[in-house]
C-alpha cells in the first residue's frame, strides 16, 4: 500500500489476479489473512451499497447511486475487478493506523483514505467497529 | 424560491476558493458567525435576510466537503434555534448567533426530526440520538448500517441487517 503525502492511505488498482484471490477469502471479524498476516475486513454485503444496489430508505438509494456514479467516474465499476479493488483498498485501510481520523465514544472508528482508479481518485471515509465495516462515504468527482 | 420563517429567509452561497469566500465575507457589513469546528474544501455562507426589506441581517460561515444539496438546515422554532449540518457536525445556533453546542457525527446524516416531546431526533446511518434543546443526549443507540426506517406513534422502527428494532422517541 502506498502512503500519500498527507499521511492518508492511498491505493491504485491492484494486480487483478492477486486481488481476485483475496476476494475469494471469506470475511471474518479480526481474522488474519494467512498470506500477508493482515486483518481481513468483515465487509458482508456492504459493497452492494457502494455499487448502487441499495434498497430501503430513499436516503440509502440516493447515496448508493451517487457512490456508484463517483466510482464510475474514476473507472471503478460493479464487476469482479472493481469489487476486488475495493476489498483490497478496505483491507489496506483497516490495517493502516495512519488512516484513523476519529474514534467515537462507542469505539467506532472513522478512517480516511484515498481510493485511486484508472481515471482519478476519491476521498473515502469508512466507519469501522473492529474489523467490521459499518458504512462508507465518498468525496470528490 | 424564498422560504420564509419568522419574517426571515436564508440564501446560501457556496465557494470553491477560499479567496473568493473571504472577499465575499469581508464585503458583508453584518453580524457574522464563523463555525470554526468545520472543515472541508467547500466554503459556505448562509445569509439571513429580512423577508420584506430584503436587508441582510446575519451571516453564518462554515466549511464542508459536502454538496449544498446534501446539507441540512433545521429551524427549531419553539426553541429559537437553528440546527446547521456541516456534514461532520451539527451546530446548534441561538437567535443571538451564538453556538450553544456542537454535536459530532461519524456517519452520514439520514435526517433530523423534531419529536412530539419537542426534542430532536438525529438519525445517522449507524445510530439514532435524541437530543434536548439544551444539548443533553437523552437517548443514544448505535446499530449496524440502517437499511430502512419509519416513524409511527412516536416510535422509530428500524430495519438493520434483516432485524427489526425500535427506538422510543418519548
Amino acid at each position: 500500500m502506498a502512503i500519500a503525502a498527507d499521511g492518508s492511505a492511498a491505493l491504485s488498482l491492484p494486480d487483478p489476479t492477486s486481488v481476485l484471490r483475496q476476494d475469494n477469502q471469506k470475511d471474518s471479524a479480526g481474522e488474519l489473512d494467512s498470506g500477508d498476516q493482515k486483518i481481513v475486513p468483515k465487509i458482508g454485503e456492504k459493497l452492494k451499497y457502494v455499487f448502487g444496489k441499495a434498497t430501503g430508505s430513499a436516503h440509502n438509494v440516493e447515496r448508493s447511486t451517487t457512490m456508484a456514479r463517483q466510482l464510475g467516474r474514476i473507472g471503478i465499476f460493479d464487476n469482479e475487478i472493481g469489487s476486488a479493488c475495493l476489498r483490497s483498498h478496505l483491507k489496506a485501510v483497516l490495517n493502516d493506523t495512519n488512516s484513523i481520523l476519529k474514534i467515537q465514544d462507542n469505539g467506532r472508528i472513522l478512517r480516511e483514505s484515498m481510493l485511486m482508479g484508472p481515471n482519478g481518485g476519491v476521498k473515502v471515509h469508512s466507519v469501522w467497529e473492529g474489523s467490521k465495516l459499518i458504512t462508507i462515504n465518498l468525496f470528490g468527482t | 424560491m424564498k422560504f420564509i420563517v419568522n419574517n426571515n429567509y436564508i440564501k446560501s452561497y457556496c465557494f470553491e476558493s477560499y479567496r473568493d469566500f473571504s472577499q465575499f465575507i469581508e464585503g458583508q457589513d453584518i453580524k457574522k458567525l464563523k463555525l470554526e469546528e468545520s472543515h472541508g474544501n467547500k466554503y459556505y455562507c448562509y445569509l439571513g435576510h429580512d423577508s420584506l426589506s430584503q436587508k441582510k441581517l446575519f451571516a453564518i460561515c462554515f466549511e464542508s466537503d459536502k454538496k449544498e444539496s446534501d446539507l441540512n438546515l433545521l429551524v427549531w422554532n419553539s426553541k429559537k434555534l437553528l440546527v446547521l449540518d456541516s456534514g461532520m457536525n451539527l451546530f446548534f445556533v441561538d437567535d443571538n448567533l451564538n453556538v450553544k453546542f456542537v454535536l459530532e457525527m461519524l456517519t452520514p446524516l439520514i435526517g433530523l426530526h423534531i419529536t412530539k416531546g419537542d426534542n430532536l431526533l438525529v438519525l445517522e446511518e449507524d445510530s439514532a440520538r435524541l437530543i434536548s434543546a439544551e444539548g443533553d443526549i437523552l437517548k443514544s443507540e448505535s446499530f449496524d448500517f440502517i437499511d430502512d426506517f419509519s416513524i409511527e406513534n412516536n416510535l422509530l422502527y428500524l430495519q438493520v441487517n434483516g432485524e427489526k428494532k425500535t427506538f422510543d422517541l418519548e
